[in-house]
């Protein structure tokens, strides 16, 4: 177990290193001038001069070719500097730790939510005899699958603030105010279940039913009932353990999607996180903020993958890494038992 | 059990069913594919709402706790997720054996009870008696059986399950996957039998294995009730493995048993037209001529119902059985092919007379005008990769088939069978060596000459149903497969005129494929086949998991196709079938073809596999197997 993982670790590596060259290349080949634009916010909007922006492109370090700056960029960043922000003057490491809490709680908010519903949801739909009821959470589940993330975001803020006013309708609270968690809780509500149910819902929902419903009848199941095990038991272990796998590694493929659905859902509800802090970077063509963003989503994404297909292992032995030693054969040999795979 | 009656889709399927088992005895339920068998067990089991009463020495039968229930694809009944330990001990867990050190130990009676006073007083009493109690409970337990030491004879009871089925206790950490077809068999039959339950239920345990796999898995079962004294319920369909296994038999035909007693005197003397129909297609085909149905010699008048206390294990004897290939529902012509040819007389290959080399105009108008190709494998090697390790399925075969003649390819599980299939087969391209159609190299041709190669090769697979699409009806299965590719406005004829040759009505065209019995889908893949007007035929255990009607029916179609010249290669574990339809059967070991014998001189094998082979298939009574 222990080598394939540093091999996983190490592509992981390579693949969020890879990320930084073309984030780099991409802003670099963008139109627009970073130099230009913080001289425009400086003046209020009027155009700058030439011999300005100039000046202020051999401070930032500019006019240097691409490779330098990426090198010293790189060497910076490995010792935990990313630079500092055009806009703000502010060292954006420091920014980040100010946003990045924010989108966790709302990511993590919002996946324990949906996978939590979903599996219990899919559970019912997979077990139950009533066909009425089956079709009933599959058809819900289809109309969530298609509803896209800011829809149900502004559905849910004329249902449960504008009509009704029950909850905030986004941030977290007035500046200053201490937060408490009861205030926190109201908070993240609606953003957290804006995000669950725009995304990822529906899909997991029938990947859930669909896993686990495929094995109501299998002769393991089967097994299982005949050899009286608590119902319990044959729930947990024999239909949603080997039930529950493509669910599990879906749910690490979409963190990444749904870090991209946070960062717009954050914009609606005014939640503090990386999405505002990313539009406005790239508005401002903020680049070293812009490369920080881009960079920590992918270490996300990669990281959560990684830890997908970690559980995929722990819960399916077949998908595990090849390297097993095989099991002894018979010490009695009965021709015709030579242990082979079906 | 009295009055078993099993529903399922709204059709009764069992009706009325009175069985009665004896301790320590083997009784096979025998009986056609849906006549019933497996969801009778099922129903013992409780896994299936049944109405009627199961009793077990008068009292009323326990599911999961009475029952050990080894399901008929055993590696399917094992949860993939988890090892064969954890089944083990989860079984172990949900029924304890319940030694003395188990008991459900005393709670020590709280001291000073007394039930007066005001209410307050009596309810917190209440509570604190209750959290004593349990804490108590609690703490003897732990105390009696320490966590460890549970899981310690947990897993030294179920380690003792898998050693009296022959397989060694390190099994323990293997996962499903990681065992052979006949060591899942085994773990399965362990699972079933590790509670020591009286019932043990034996659902087709063999008929996905080949038979030197599977007559030890028998022995097992067998000594389940001999040497355990538990009550055995072996189902099958293969009534040869009943009558060497079997103590007694019991007949089952559409929900109702139709003829029970001791196996000698079921098969010697079958009186119900069904087992006599069973009979007759188990028997070898070295029978003497075929007697006209209704004079069977040797039957002795017997009374209509034997009681159990009959169910003795009675000498084998050497009886003649009467074969009759006259079967109901009908299935009457089952065997057409057959008569017309002596299995004894193989046609010698290439040799003036021999059905290969009939000109094209005497054979059939259907299908099969060009006559048979040639193939030949020269020193074939396919290397098998996967995780890690890789397998030589093929070793250097060297393999001639002539036109029109006809090969079975026997041999264990693994042992190549079927890999080679796919090289002759034009499909898989082997690692090294040469594959030549009519002396023309396959791999060296041009794509397309190749594809009409393919086209030119008709493949029967081991399960049809899920060759088929399962969304296509029975006729669209058949018309893709006809050169106009199922475009053509005449195509509804062709295909009823297929499912006609293969003893299919033609309204089967419009029917979906799962809703075919395995005999009748078997059929639509010989139809589906034929319809590419094939010179060769190639069949992979075309009758495993039919019964024995519906098996005599697909071998009677196969030979009947070979005396048309078309090549034919059956690959087969069951040497029965292997003698019913070759002129030459090929064993293979270990991706080698180490014997190649004519059909005839089956019986003067000399390599031990073969021999092997030949030990392990299960003769009728006492007769020579083959």
């Amino acid at each position: 177990m222990a080598l394939p993982l540093i091999r996983r670790a190490a592509t992981a590596l390579a693949v969020v290193a890879a990320l930084s060259v073309v984030c780099f290349a991409l802003l670099d080949a963008a139109p627009g001038d970073p130099a230009a634009s913080v001289l425009e916010a400086r003046n209020g909007g009027r155009p700058p001069a030439a011999a300005d922006v100039a000046r202020l492109r051999a401070d930032m370090g500019l006019d240097e070719p691409l490779p330098v700056r990426y090198a010293r960029w790189v060497s910076a960043a490995v010792r935990g500097d990313l630079g500092t922000s055009y806009l703000t003057g502010r060292p954006v490491t420091e920014t980040l730790a100010a946003t990045a809490p924010w989108t966790a709680l709302l990511t993590a908010a919002a996946t324990l939510l949906s996978a939590a519903g979903a599996v219990a949801v899919g559970l019912v739909a997979a077990l139950t005899r009533r066909a009425w009821l089956r079709r009933a959470i599959d058809g819900l589940s289809f109309v969530l699958g298609g509803l896209p993330g800011f829809v149900a975001a502004l559905l849910l803020l004329y249902v449960f603030t504008a009509a009704t006013g029950l909850l905030p309708s986004g941030g977290v609270g007035r500046p200053g105010e201490p937060v408490t968690p009861y205030r926190l809780l109201t908070h993240l509500v609606l953003p957290a279940t804006a995000l669950a149910f725009g995304h990822h819902f529906g899909i997991y929902v029938r990947l859930v039913a669909s896993g686990v419903g495929r094995l109501r009848d299998a002769p393991h199941v089967d097994n299982a009932r005949a050899r009286g095990l608590p119902r319990r038991v044959v729930t947990t272990r024999h239909l949603m353990r080997p039930g529950l796998v493509p669910f599990t590694a879906r749910l690490g493929v979409s963190v990444g999607t749904l870090l991209t659905g946070a960062y717009t859902t954050e914009v609606v509800f005014s939640w503090p996180g990386m999405g505002r802090q990313a539009i406005d970077a790239a508005r401002g063509q903020d680049y070293p903020v812009l490369v920080a963003v881009v960079l920590v989503t992918g270490l996300v994404v990669v990281a959560a993958n990684l830890a997908a297909e970690l559980v995929v292992a722990a819960l399916d032995p077949r998908t595990r890494a090849p390297g097993r030693p095989s099991m002894p054969t018979d010490p009695h040999p009965t021709p015709g038992e030579t242990a082979h795979a079906r | 059990m009295r009055g078993l009656v099993v529903e399922a889709g709204g059709r009764r399927v069992v009706d009325g069913l009175d069985l009665d088992v004896p301790r320590g005895r083997v009784v096979a339920l025998v009986g056609r594919s849906g006549s019933g068998k497996s969801l009778t067990a099922r129903a013992v089991a409780g896994l299936h709402p049944a109405g009627g009463s199961v009793s077990l020495d008068g009292a009323p039968v326990l599911a999961g706790r009475d029952v050990g229930y080894a399901f008929q694809d055993a590696l399917a009944s094992l949860n993939p997720t988890i090892t064969v330990g954890r089944h083990l001990a989860e079984t172990l867990r949900a029924h304890p054996p319940l030694p003395p050190a188990h008991d459900e130990p005393h709670p020590p009676p709280w001291p000073g009870e007394d039930d007066t006073g005001p209410a307050a007083r009596t309810v917190l009493r209440t509570v604190a008696r209750t959290v004593a109690r349990t804490a108590a409970t609690t703490a003897v337990r732990t105390a009696a059986v320490p966590w460890r030491v549970r899981r310690a004879e947990i897993r030294a009871a179920g380690e003792a399950a898998l050693l009296s089925c022959g397989l060694p206790g390190a099994l323990w950490d293997a996962y499903p996957f990681e065992l052979s077809g006949g060591q899942a068999q085994r773990v399965a039959l362990a699972l079933a039998v590790a509670t020591s339950p009286p019932l043990l239920i034996a659902d087709e345990v063999t008929s996905a294995l080949d038979p030197v796999t599977q007559a030890p898995v028998l022995d097992l079962v067998r000594a389940q009730a001999h040497e355990h004294g538990r009550t055995v319920l072996l189902i099958t369909h293969d009534l040869a493995a009943a009558s060497r296994w079997a103590d007694g038999i019991m007949v089952l035909d559409r929900g109702r048993i139709v003829e029970r007693g001791p196996v000698g005197d079921v098969l010697s003397a079958p009186r119900a037209e069904l087992t006599r129909a069973l009979v007759a297609a188990s028997a070898p085909p070295a029978t003497p001529l075929p007697r006209p149905p209704g004079t069977p010699d040797g039957l002795a008048a017997t009374p209509e119902t034997r009681t159990p206390d009959d169910l003795a294990i009675t000498p084998h004897t050497g009886t003649k059985l009467p074969t009759i290939t006259h079967a109901p529902d009908g299935l009457a012509t089952a065997s057409d092919g057959l008569a017309g040819r002596s299995p004894g007389s193989p046609g010698v290959p290439g040799s003036p007379g021999s059905p290969g080399l009939l000109p094209p105009s005497e054979r059939s108008p259907r299908g099969t005008a060009r006559g048979g190709a040639a193939l030949r494998c020269v020193d074939v090697r396919r290397v098998l990769r996967g995780r890690g390790r890789s397998v030589r399925a093929l070793d250097g075969v060297a393999l001639a088939v002539e036109p029109g003649e006809s090969v079975a390819v026997v041999g264990r599980s693994g042992s190549g069978k079927t890999t080679l299939l796919g090289t002759l087969s034009s499909l898989d391209r082997p690692t090294s060596g040469n594959v030549t159609v009519d002396a023309r190299d396959v791999w060296a041709m041009r794509d397309r000459d190749r594809r009409a190669v393919r086209r030119a090769t008709g493949l029967i697979f081991q399960d049809p149903l899920s060759s088929f699409d399962p969304r296509h009806t029975v006729g669209r299965v058949v018309a893709e497969a006809l050169p106009t590719g199922g475009a053509a406005g005449s195509t509804g004829a062709e295909v009823a005129a297929l499912l006609l040759r293969v003893g299919l009505d033609p309204g089967f065209a419009s029917r979906r494929p799962a809703t075919l019995s395995g005999g009748e889908l078997q059929r639509v893949a010989i139809a589906r086949a034929l319809a590419q007007r094939p010179r060769v035929l190639l069949a992979d255990e075309p009758t495993s998991g039919l019964d024995v009607l519906a098996t005599e029916h697909v071998l009677g179609l196969l030979a009947g196709l070979r005396s048309e010249g078309l090549t034919l290669v059956v690959v087969t574990h069951d040497l029965r079938v292997a003698r019913r339809v070759a002129d030459r059967i090929v064993t293979m070991s270990e991706g080698r073809v180490v014997e190649d014998l004519p059909a005839g001189s089956l019986t003067a094998a000399a390599h031990p596999e073969t021999r092997r082979l030949l030990a392990a298939t299960p003769a009728m009574l006492d007769e020579d197997p083959l």
